[in-house]
């Protein structure tokens, strides 16, 4: 990542890139981690400016990188997690093996989206969507089901529905 | 939306120019798509959706995207889906919790089940030397001893007055004990436990893989171990150098001569030699974060020659000036090898 000496994110990366690199140190475990996720967040940071270059000087530096951070972190926690369970579902589903590896990793890049999504909305609204979208059943089978009212089935589908929407008209 | 330009997981076009579609147009369309979801629509729900399809330009982008964007999601096998969205810890609070839980009751038994996920972020924090995916370390400890660790390692070590032990929780170490000449009265053993048993060190240098699948593998590179089972009778089993050793807990399994140069990952290299493409992949694999997949046609294609552990994805791309393979990355983490 080459940095302009003048630009804002240069004295960023100098003044506080070892510190974050330590911080994550002792969240990550080990250094190897640390680094990778240092070196996302300033890349982060980066495309934010240059995204909006008018954006206000950071008053709290460490605070700021230490969010994005922390963003960036979950993240890939979510990813991993994710990875790992498909893997598990693989592994347990002979008929898998008909799909390509391309069809394969477009999946799993929309689980990861799907999985954020639905962490976002709760509880409910994820078992709502998956009775309905993968087990296939209809909203008067998920409101007998879960034990709420259908106009509440079909408000939680709909939430989700439009979440889903917004991230593809993005 | 442009098919040139491509789409992405959920449907949507990328780097497309569209003006900004606005959400309550968005949450319209949604709801049109919980009624369709429930069912074919009658004459006169039809004719309803039809004419607010036809109101403008955007409610006509909207409805396009919906029904791309249900496509998609139609298109989920659930057989791969559900056991993903509906795995135990998915949702961000669900995660946290188990996180503190586990890191407790952890702490209480003082030992890590073989089968520890691999994604867990506490692991590293528990053990008292560990490396993440990828990384590798040495140390020196304080009987003299060198402890080097492989990728994704972790062990403990439970040095007292009249042992020294290392617990091999998950990973590959190589050992070259130390005389242990600082410590008064009597020389300590030196012992690596491992969740299938008890490897005694009867001289210098020495490694111990546990692969999390109920097997443990000695190599010996100078003078000799004892191996004892968990749950073996009988006297102890003595390896001698240059000879390598798988032994489950009930009992040892098989011993054979030690592959050439096992111990390069301690230089950073892996060796191969006329060793099938797989089975290099898998190895390789260990030090990616990831997953590398090989296609069955590759598959037995030999392998021999070094390789770089630091950067896997290079060494792996590496592989299409010498066999007749293709190397595609599909995601970061994604790595494909099929044939050319």
């Amino acid at each position: 990542m080459s940095l302009d000496p003048s630009s804002a994110v240069a004295s960023l990366y100098s003044d506080h890139h070892g510190w974050l690199h330590t911080w994550l140190c002792g969240k990550l475990g080990n250094s190897f981690d640390a680094a990778d996720l240092a070196h996302d967040t300033f890349v982060r940071v980066l495309g934010q400016r240059r995204a909006d270059p008018a954006v206000p000087e950071v008053r709290e530096p460490r605070g700021y990188l230490a969010t994005i951070a922390r963003g960036l972190m979950v993240d890939r926690f979510r990813r991993q997690s994710v990875e790992q369970a498909y893997l598990a579902a693989l592994a347990a589903q002979p008929e898998a093996s008909a799909l390509s590896a391309e069809a394969h990793a477009l999946l799993v890049e929309m689980l990861v989206l799907v999985d954020a999504l639905l962490d976002r909305l709760g509880r409910r609204t994820r078992e709502i969507f998956l009775l309905t979208q993968l087990d296939g059943l209809t909203q008067a089978e998920v409101a007998r089901q879960t034990g709420v009212s259908l106009p509440t089935v079909r408000k939680h589908l709909a939430r989700a529905y439009t979440e889903c929407l917004l991230l593809a008209a993005a | 939306m442009n098919p040139e330009l491509g789409t992405g997981p959920l449907g949507q076009a990328r780097q497309g120019t569209r003006p900004a579609l606005d959400r309550a147009l968005l949450a319209q369309a949604a709801q049109w798509l919980v009624r369709l979801k429930d069912g074919p629509l009658d004459d006169r729900d039809a004719q309803a959706l039809a004419r607010w399809v036809a109101r403008s330009e955007q409610h006509r982008q909207a409805w396009a995207l919906a029904q791309a964007m249900q496509q998609q999601l139609d298109g989920m096998p659930a057989g791969l889906a559900r056991p993903v969205l509906a795995r135990a810890g998915a949702g961000a609070d669900a995660q946290r919790r188990r996180t503190v839980r586990a890191l407790a009751a952890l702490l209480a038994t003082g030992l890590l089940a073989a089968g520890v996920q691999r994604a867990a972020p506490w692991r590293p924090l528990l053990a008292d030397f560990a490396t993440g995916t990828g990384a590798r370390r040495q140390t020196r400890l304080a009987d003299g001893s060198l402890l080097e660790l492989d990728t994704d390692t972790a062990v403990d070590l439970r040095f007292d007055a009249t042992t020294r032990t290392l617990l091999l929780l998950r990973g590959e170490i190589l050992v070259t004990t130390g005389k242990d000449a600082g410590h008064a009265g009597a020389h300590r053993p030196f012992v690596v436990e491992t969740a299938q048993g008890r490897v005694r060190a009867l001289g210098t240098r020495f490694a111990v893989r546990e692969d999390g699948a109920g097997e443990t593998r000695i190599v010996v590179y100078e003078d000799a171990v004892e191996v004892m089972p968990a749950q073996g009778v009988g006297p102890p089993r003595r390896v001698g150098p240059a000879q390598q050793l798988r032994f489950s807990a009930a009992q040892v399994l098989q011993e054979q001569a030690a592959p050439v140069q096992s111990d390069a990952w301690t230089r950073g290299m892996r060796v191969a030699v006329d060793e099938p493409l797989d089975r290099f992949l898998a190895e390789m694999g260990r030090y990616h974060r990831g997953v590398i997949l090989c296609d069955a046609a590759v598959a037995p294609l030999r392998v021999t020659g070094a390789y770089g552990l630091d950067d896997v994805p290079a060494a792996v791309a590496s592989l299409q000036d010498s066999h007749p393979v293709r190397v595609r990355f599909l995601t970061r983490h994604l790595i494909r090898v099929s044939a050319r």
